[in-house]
């Protein structure tokens, strides 16, 4: 039975959030989290899977088919000396193609469909939103530029074809993460600056691609027609990544230059790609 | 709480000066050659204020500069105090709805308002929004995707996306679109509810019909000017170069428009049936304060006085049009 003081009115309306609050680096989880789902079209449909999955793939056919011979046939192997900054040339495709996907998908929709709006009237700044995107490209991009060569050199370890000794062992494990690393900054950044110059992912995927191709085409072109300077094969954009991660592997070198001019060549490329990113978002007026 | 079919709550008393949640001033906005927001400046009190004009006079422009989302080309905007162009945590204390559709339309409607809520800093952002979603009326464990909603579902998970937080100011670009009358009645009374606690509830829409139950205090743009902006009966009663239309109806309307035309500050009379007329007058107040001893002098009967034009829709045909 229920008296008197046991009643009770609660006061259902409107009330302002007084719980806890996390700060900015939630937000940008938040922002990168999701994402890397939409890249990889998780909770999507199947369709939206389809690419990153195919690309993905791609790129530890050759780890499997590497370690398969490892595991099938190890005398074979015995004394060879693993390649592993040969790789980078076997996932190049997969890499192009992850970063023409993902990179207008997660930048180039967002102003399409009015998300960057809503991402802009919460507490998010523009360089928050960038970074939190680049952090979620590169990611992804991990997965075909860093974690095929960690389970390549996980696999070959484990069959026991591994690199001798521990220091040797972390020596080649810091190389393949700082490949992983200049690799996936390099079209991180690539793939950003295409979708920072439109809206439209088809035409930023294109402009990705016909980048990548024509840099090299003139390049190469220079270089044999005109028979100028090594130098000049520096603005063959695809090679620039390649070329400093096979001197980190001290393998030879793509192009025929000191390090610091390659190096030099691909910083500067950075820079000029980040800066494209920059201006264009900073300059960017939201209209929806 | 009112409901939506009550008469339109009192707007709250103004607040001490310097606290006020949002000062316009001079602002203007220019796309080009395209002036879309011109020397505009109005100041915003808690409540519901309905900013009122035809489509592209400028006000989704002028929303956007409130929120921080484009810098203005001229002026200022002050949101609690706050340039929220610069200051992202005043724009945490802000909620949008905005008018795109295409909202991350592969996402769950938990999933879309769980991420407004950690974008700006909740904690628990889930239980935030399933909150949220249960007030608006939305199913928090529904599994479809938003883009199988029906355009009024989409309109709340937008809506529900802007209140997670539980913002001080709510900016809402015709938020009432899409929804079918049970929701619209369902929404105002939520908007109102927002207003009523304290809330600076900022709505635009171009349809008068929702303004008008929503409240009554209104900003109307036309053209990206001020074209008024205050109370909308207030307003009508501003606007002295019109003259206010009254229908009378009454048992010898002939007999009484001649009395009014020489007693009541009539300007003209045209009856319509034999106890139906309508009045025009300059001065309304002192047209009611005398037709009821005119009719006693004529000895005719009063049946009914019904004022024309002191509707929003009147009032806003008249500002537009100018």
């Amino acid at each position: 039975m229920t008296t008197q003081t046991e009643a009770e009115i609660f006061d259902r309306g409107y009330r302002r959030y007084d719980g806890e609050r996390s700060g900015v680096g939630t937000a940008m989880r938040s922002v990168w989290l999701n994402s890397i789902q939409r890249a990889l079209g998780l909770r999507r449909k199947f369709r939206f899977k389809i690419v990153p999955i195919v690309t993905i793939l791609l790129a530890y056919i050759p780890a499997l088919a590497f370690l398969g011979i490892a595991v099938i046939l190890p005398s074979e192997l015995v004394g060879e000396t693993v390649d592993y900054a040969g790789y980078y040339g076997l996932i190049s495709i997969s890499t192009l193609l992850l970063t023409a996907f993902v990179g207008p998908e997660l930048l180039s929709t967002d102003r399409r469909t009015g998300m960057f709006g809503l991402y802009m009237a919460s507490p998010l700044t523009r360089t928050h939103y960038l970074t939190a995107k680049a952090s979620a490209l590169a990611t992804v991009l991990f997965l075909v530029t860093l974690m095929p060569l960690l389970f390549l050199l996980l696999g070959y370890t484990f069959v026991g074809l591994g690199p001798e000794g521990f220091s040797n062992t972390m020596i080649l494990l810091g190389r393949i993460i700082a490949g992983g690393l200049i690799l996936s900054s390099f079209m991180t950044l690539l793939g950003m600056a295409a979708a920072t110059l439109t809206n439209r992912q088809a035409f930023a995927s294109a402009g990705i691609v016909m980048t990548l191709i024509a840099s090299s085409v003139l390049a190469n072109v220079m270089f044999e027609v005109a028979e100028v300077d090594d130098a000049v094969l520096l603005a063959d954009l695809g090679n620039l990544p390649n070329d400093a991660i096979q001197r980190l592997f001290k393998t030879s070198e793509i192009i025929d230059v000191p390090s610091w001019q390659s190096l030099g060549a691909l910083g500067g490329v950075l820079a000029l790609l980040a800066l494209i990113v920059i201006w264009g978002y900073q300059r960017m007026e939201v209209t929806k | 709480m009112s409901s939506p079919s009550a008469p339109t709550p009192a707007p709250p008393p103004p607040a001490a000066p310097g606290s006020e949640p949002i000062v316009v001033t001079n602002l203007s906005k220019w796309f080009g050659d395209v002036v879309a927001v011109s020397d505009i400046s109005f100041t915003v009190w808690p409540g519901v204020t309905a900013l009122l004009g035809p489509n592209g006079a400028g006000k989704s422009t002028a929303l956007r500069m409130i929120a921080g989302l484009t810098p203005p080309s001229q002026g200022t905007v002050s949101v609690l105090g706050a340039n929220p162009r610069r200051d992202t945590a005043v724009r945490g204390r802000i909620g949008l709805v905005s008018q795109e559709e295409h909202l991350f339309q592969e996402q769950r409607a938990l999933d879309f308002v769980t991420l407004a809520g950690q974008l700006n800093h909740l904690s628990d952002a889930e239980g935030a929004a399933r909150k949220v979603l249960a007030t608006v009326e939305l199913d928090p464990d529904d599994k479809r995707p938003i883009a199988s909603y029906s355009k009024g579902m989409r309109q709340r998970v937008k809506l529900a996306q802007a209140l997670v937080h539980e913002p001080d100011v709510l900016l809402a670009d015709e938020p009432l679109t899409g929804l079918d009358p049970r929701q619209r009645l369902h929404m105002i009374k939520l908007i109102q509810d927002l207003g009523a606690n304290g809330v600076c509830v900022v709505v635009s829409s171009h349809v008068l019909d929702e303004v008008e139950r929503l409240g009554s205090r209104v900003l109307v743009i036309a053209q990206g000017r001020m074209a008024a902006q205050g109370d909308f009966h207030g307003i009508r009663a501003l606007m002295d170069d019109r003259p206010h239309r009254i229908r009378v109806r009454a048992s010898d309307a002939r007999e009484l428009g001649a009395q009014l035309l020489a007693h009541a500050g009539v300007r003209g009379v045209s009856v319509s049936a034999t106890d139906e007329l309508e009045v025009n007058t300059d001065d309304v107040e002192l047209f009611r304060t005398r037709i009821a001893s005119v009719a006693k002098a004529a000895n005719v009967r009063l049946l009914e006085v019904q004022p024309l034009d002191d509707d929003l829709e009147s009032v806003f045909r008249y500002l537009v049009g100018r």
